[in-house]
């Protein structure tokens, strides 16, 4: 779907997500340096580094979320992401990821659309909130 | 709270690259782009998509601060500004630097955030990505 404009309030998504350890071990599988990814694959090296569980690599997340807006909307040009961790993100479990529309700037007449995304567990509970910045080519 | 840590490492530049943006690569990182790939075509091999930088982000070079505080070190936060195009056949440098050490504390005790500053160039020193990164360490 390709929208060519958002007004203020505007949601983008929800999708459901899961993040599997395939997707982890393909991502790292194109990554440079393996070495620093061992608690990412491996549950006992989690644990040695006192990681109860396998988690996701924290910058495989901005390639989630650019692609989930980019999914919403291929037209979308990210300009600017800016995410925090609220909590672990454990491997294999179910994720909702919405965004909503709440600014929006015109320069030189291009629009810039602000947005915010929540990343939520099945419990509702938050556990990245991120806020973006991109224009509709 | 008083951090213990080498601030002699604030501020200091540290280089990493060069990190090659070649036309397999290209296709690796859309194969792994799986919301994507799920709803449309892939994109014409030409496009790259600007959020590769952040694949190289665990390959750079950064010293050890020699942090003392915490057993458990995990991911806090990054933002990222997109600046600039990049091309298939362009080679990108990385160049990082500690910006902030800081402490806050919160329901399960103190935690130390560590920043770090990264600009991504291409071999014409065209300035294409900004990354700030935030790591927290807290006791377990």
């Amino acid at each position: 779907m390709a929208q060519n404009e958002y007004n203020l309030g505007d949601q983008i998504g929800p999708i459901n997500y899961m993040i599997s350890e395939k997707d982890v071990s393909d991502f790292i599988s194109i990554n440079e340096s393996r070495d620093s990814f061992k608690r990412f694959t491996s549950k006992k090296h989690a644990e040695t580094e006192k990681f109860p569980i396998s988690i996701v690599p924290g910058n495989m997340h901005l390639i989630v979320l650019s692609d989930f807006l980019i999914s919403c909307n291929d037209n979308i040009v990210i300009k600017k992401m800016d995410m925090i961790f609220r909590h672990i993100m454990k491997q294999n479990i179910q994720l909702y990821i919405t965004g909503f529309i709440t600014n929006l700037l015109i320069e030189d007449n291009i629009k810039t659309y602000e947005c915010d995304i929540t990343v939520k567990n099945d419990e509702n509970i938050t556990l990245i909130i991120a806020n973006s910045k991109f224009i509709i080519k | 709270m008083n951090i213990e840590y080498d601030k002699n490492k604030l501020g200091i530049e540290y280089e990493s690259g060069p990190f090659f943006i070649t036309e397999e690569l290209i296709k690796k990182f859309k194969d792994i782009s799986h919301i994507k790939s799920q709803i449309q075509e892939p994109d014409n091999l030409t496009t790259v998509p600007i959020q590769i930088c952040n694949l190289f982000m665990p390959s750079l070079n950064k010293p050890d601060i020699k942090l003392k505080f915490g057993n458990l070190l995990f991911f806090a936060g990054q933002t990222i500004d997109f600046l600039s195009d990049i091309k298939i056949g362009d080679s990108l440098t990385a160049t990082t630097n500690l910006a902030k050490v800081y402490s806050k504390t919160g329901r399960s005790g103190n935690m130390v955030f560590i920043e770090w500053d990264t600009n991504f160039k291409t071999q014409s020193g065209n300035l294409v990505s900004n990354i700030k990164e935030s790591f927290v360490k807290i006791k377990v």
